[in-house]
């Protein structure tokens, strides 16, 4: 690669995989890394959205409570509807969310209406009101559709995923010296500083990279791959019912009958389930003779994320269906959804994930910083493909996060009765990330980095401050009350904004110390690492 | 909190680094293990780890448990040991006198 000749002496398996891992890993490499960034905070997506919506702080009550106050809300406002669904509140989500969906209209083809999605209060079901949000959801869908249209962007996320899956076995294979470098880290030695934290983040949580980027892939492979299905069964309807069991999903009878009350039924199903709580209720033809009441399992404490149901009579209060046992290919790939998401860990477990994540990131950025690193030549302009690499890096790894943080900032900023403020909202994140790295494209590199990074480390330091100045759940009166999510951001924000400002500390280093520059310019410490012998493939 | 399988588990990484020519003097700890009872020692102490992971977890979540926190805690030894080296002995030793109180309460 980069211009040397191949000789048949150079082209072992390792400098094969080598070059794989090099130009695989770039092409995917700033999606990844915003896929890696914008997930690894999904595991806290419920978390944001409440951190979003401050003005919701409604009591905990069991969920059999919350749903029946929820039915008692529905059948004032659409008694008459085809379905109501129910999503019950739990420790992370703080308000019961509720949509309807309207009898078909027999003259239209088009499928039910759906009505607007709201919050209700799971002690009382009254109706919250709170500003639009798409909360953590954002960043949870873009992590893999990539805010492009359905279905190109999830298949471009699958790309991406493939090429890393392949990046970390041609990795794995480049990497001669796992054991032996296990444990080092060099700090200010250019190149192999970048190569041995590239290395370092990618070996260490080697286990999580590959669970994460496989079971991703998974996730959608029935996307990706339809074609087994397709070959064998007429409809996905059929295959689902074959997989999963199919519950009555029964037509209205006409003859109307009192939808018994559901808490009863959730009780039910909870004690069925060990005790596990109930996530959603589904009421299909309220008030109908031939009413159904359908409970999901919640997936938080299991490993699998496969779901789980019984429906129960309306009308009757009678036990209709119960999802059956899954066979061995449904439950490892309810397991394989359940290790991506991460619903089953507890607080630790999440905060384990979170670091995880962040590994991940930081092993991408790492080794998108360690290409174009390795391609630089003391002395020598750039050539174009470098450029461009560097300017890519820079809009991806430093103006991402300022991003995610105009997203945060802009929903404490909108005024929160604006029309249409959820858009906007998302249209900051794009207009500041997009902006910023073009707007960085006009300094010189150095500086590029330097002033995106600083504006990192400025956004999220003042997001705690405009947090206090705009709700009154600021750091100092969360710590008082006890509100451990709220204060928890605020302190996120802070070390982020430590951990950024940090990065823009050593990126701006050299230039602002001129007299070691100048000693260590006259060791020329970069000509004589590339004289050195190639420590493994990676560096030659 | 049951960080019982990070903690052990760090102890047992810094064992092993302490196992290797390379990272023994940065360590530099007061007792000086020779490099095969500390490699011992540190696998001894991820089995432990693993045996306190699926103790907390159960089977199919503490491996997951496992893995994570051996992860995040090589992580924390890697920054430790380029940064300052001779906290980590301490530091290890630390960890694993805090796991059985976790374990306690």
């Amino acid at each position: 690669m980069n211009g040397a000749p191949i000789t048949p002496a150079a082209t072992g398996l390792r400098q094969t995989m080598a070059w794989i891992h090099a130009w695989l890993g770039l092409l995917a490499g700033w999606i990844l890394f915003a896929m890696f960034l914008t997930g690894t905070a999904s595991y806290f997506r419920p978390e944001i959205t409440q951190w979003m919506q401050p003005e919701l702080r409604p009591a905990v009550v069991p969920p059999a409570q919350a749903a029946d106050a929820a039915v008692r809300h529905l059948q004032k406002t659409s008694p008459d509807d085809l379905q109501w669904f129910i999503y019950l509140p739990d420790e992370r989500t703080s308000a019961t969310r509720v949509f309807a969906r309207a009898k078909p209209d027999p003259d239209a083809k088009a499928p039910p209406k759906r009505r607007p999605e709201f919050k209700l209060d799971p002690a009382t079901g009254e109706r919250l009101e709170a500003r639009d949000t798409r909360g953590g959801e954002h960043f949870y869908r873009f992590h893999f559709q990539l805010q492009i249209p359905h279905p190109w962007g999830r298949w471009l996320a699958g790309v991406c995923a493939m090429f890393m899956l392949t990046a970390i076995i041609s990795g794995v294979i480049t990497h001669k010296r796992i054991f032996a470098d296990f444990f080092t880290l060099r700090w200010g030695k250019g190149q192999r500083s970048w190569l041995d934290a590239h290395k370092a983040s990618a070996v260490l949580a080697l286990p999580f990279h590959a669970m994460i980027t496989y079971t991703g892939l998974i996730t959608l492979v029935v996307m990706y791959m339809p074609w087994p299905i397709k070959a064998n069964f007429d409809k996905p309807d059929a295959f689902n019912a074959a997989a999963y069991g199919a519950p009555p999903e029964g037509k209205a009878s006409g003859r109307p009958a009192p939808l018994r009350p559901v808490g009863p039924m959730i009780e039910a199903a909870a004690k069925t389930w060990g005790g596990d709580s109930p996530r959603t209720v589904i009421v299909r033809n309220p008030n109908d003779a031939a009413a159904t009441v359908t409970v999901l399992r919640s997936t938080a404490g299991r490993l699998s994320a496969g779901a789980q149901s019984i429906t129960f009579s309306g009308a009757t209060g009678e036990r209709l269906f119960q999802s059956p046992h899954a066979g061995p290919a449904v439950s490892t790939a309810g397991v394989m959804l359940g290790l991506h998401l991460g619903h089953f860990a507890g607080p630790t477990l999440r905060w384990t994930y979170f670091l995880l994540g962040l590994t991940g990131t930081a092993m991408v950025g790492t080794g998108l910083v360690l290409w174009a690193v390795k391609r630089r030549k003391p002395g020598t302009a750039p050539f174009f493909g470098l450029r461009l690499v560097d300017r890519l890096n820079v809009g991806t790894i430093a103006c991402l996060p300022v991003g995610m943080a105009a997203y945060l900032l802009a929903n404490r900023l909108i005024p929160a009765d604006m029309a249409g403020r959820a858009e906007l909202e998302v249209k900051a994140m794009f207009w500041v990330w997009f902006g910023l790295a073009a707007l960085a494209c006009l300094r010189p590199m150095r500086r590029a980095w330097i002033e995106t990074l600083s504006l990192a480390a400025i956004a999220f330091a003042v997001l705690p401050v405009v947090n206090a100045a705009t709700t009154n759940r600021g750091l100092i009166a969360s710590l008082r009350t006890g509100d451990t999510l709220f204060a928890g951001f605020d302190i996120a924000f802070l070390v982020t904004a430590t951990l950024c400002g940090f990065a823009a500390w050593r990126a701006g280093r050299p230039q602002r110390a001129p007299v070691k520059r100048q000693r260590r310019a006259a060791q020329a410490p970069d000509a004589a690492i590339a004289r050195e012998p190639a420590e493994d493939v990676h560096a030659a | 909190m049951p960080l019982e399988p990070g903690l052990i588990g760090f102890a047992g990484l810094t064992s092993l680094a302490l196992a290797m020519k390379k990272h023994r003097p940065g360590l530099n700890p007061r007792v000086a293990l020779p490099p095969l009872a500390a490699r011992g020692l540190g696998w001894a102490l991820l089995g432990l780890a693993a045996a306190a992971a699926v103790w907390r977890f159960g089977a199919g979540m503490g491996v997951a448990a496992w893995l994570g926190q051996l992860s995040v805690a090589g992580a924390v030894l890697i920054l430790l040991i380029s940064w300052r080296p001779r906290l980590a002995p301490p530091l290890a030793l630390a960890a694993l006198a805090c796991a059985p109180v976790l374990a306690w309460i």
